[in-house]
């Protein structure tokens, strides 16, 4: 079983599609080959005899070679482990080429965890409210810890 | 048990309500940057100018961040320089709605502050982006808040777990909810590991 930091060589013969520019050309052969991920032009290298790009999600970091445009290419996959996957999650929107739909659910659950979270905020403050012991001490910290934190942003901002 | 209640009761309050702020300016910074085709956005005003520099003291690039921070009155966080492989070094500094680089020439006589001024979309992201101590005292507090909210946000959702159980009778729906968000975080991460 391939863990995390191993790189693992495999091929894979595809037709290769015309080449327009260096984007297209890497997304084409990416999808043909069925690779989950977002090229990255930053990593293209060529020259007369080959081309290689890099293609890459928050599991999983692929270099695909490709020489004298042979049909047969070169796949290096790298596995990135579960915390970069965990890490991953944070910023990850959605869109990513070539992923089961359920993946792409994400950035809605995404979404529904932000509108539930200002709700339990406003309703736990509404629950707090209807308790008369401790409205007094708690309003005196909920103002007093909104104007610092207020004021240390607008210090940061101005 | 009813004074572990009370008190778990207590944290799960006032911890929610240090951190509300920040809490909510997470929510909202980070919604508008995953949505950013909602919201209007504009290129970067950029703001270049040269400065002759006449220093004969010796300084270690910490000190020299220091000294072009207070030389060009940059309100900013101090973030890592860089050595150009032209000989130059590039200072920077970073705040909500503003990115300045200041450029050394390698004799160290000649500054080149190069300030961007972000619209507001770039601004409420340059909040949620902020991070790292040691680039000023005053974003060294933020970057505290900003933990402590991280911290906060988990005692927050253990000791609403503990209230949760200890409230609520018939606690199947919770169970079921509870488990299905696990599930499906789960399946995600399984399936870009094997994606």
């Amino acid at each position: 079983m391939q863990s995390k930091g191993d790189t693992v060589k495999w091929q894979k013969q595809i037709t290769i599609p015309p080449y327009k520019n260096d984007d297209q050309f890497s997304n084409d052969i990416r999808d043909s080959l069925g690779l989950m991920g977002w090229t990255l032009p930053w990593e293209v290298k060529k020259d007369s005899a080959s081309f290689q790009f890099a293609v890459s999600h928050a599991g999983k970091d692929y270099t695909v070679k490709i020489h004298n445009n042979e049909n047969i290419l070169d796949v290096y996959e790298n596995r990135k482990g579960f915390w970069s996957v965990f890490n991953g999650l944070h910023p990850f929107g959605g869109d990513l080429p070539n992923t089961p739909g359920m993946i792409n659910s994400w950035k809605y659950y995404q979404d529904f965890t932000v509108v539930v979270l200002l709700f339990s905020a406003i309703s736990g403050i509404f629950i707090f409210l209807r308790r008369k012991s401790e409205r007094k001490a708690g309003f005196i910290i909920l103002f007093s810890c909104i104007g610092l934190s207020v004021l240390i942003m607008l210090s940061v901002w101005l | 048990m009813k004074n572990a209640y009370n008190l778990i009761r207590k944290i799960h309050l006032y911890t929610a309500f240090i951190i509300v702020s920040f809490i909510v300016m997470y929510f909202i910074t980070g919604f508008m940057m995953k949505h950013g085709d909602w919201f209007p956005q504009s290129d970067a005003k950029v703001f270049s100018k040269k400065f002759d520099l006449h220093i004969s003291k010796e300084m270690n690039e910490e000190e020299w961040s220091i000294y072009l921070q207070d030389k060009f009155d940059i309100h900013a966080q101090r973030k890592r320089s860089n050595k150009n492989n032209d000989g130059t070094i590039s200072f920077k500094y970073s705040k909500p709605g503003e990115f300045s680089t200041v450029t050394l020439t390698a004799d160290k006589s000649v500054a080149t502050l190069r300030t961007q001024h972000f619209s507001a979309y770039g601004t409420f992201a340059g909040f949620h982006r902020l991070n790292g101590y040691g680039g000023g005292w005053l974003y060294d507090i933020y970057v505290f808040m900003l933990d402590l909210a991280s911290i906060a946000l988990l005692v927050f959702v253990v000791t609403g777990l503990y209230l949760w159980y200890k409230l609520i009778r018939k606690k199947t729906w919770g169970i079921i909810i509870l488990s299905a968000s696990i599930i499906y975080t789960l399946i995600i991460i399984a399936l870009f590991m094997n994606g």
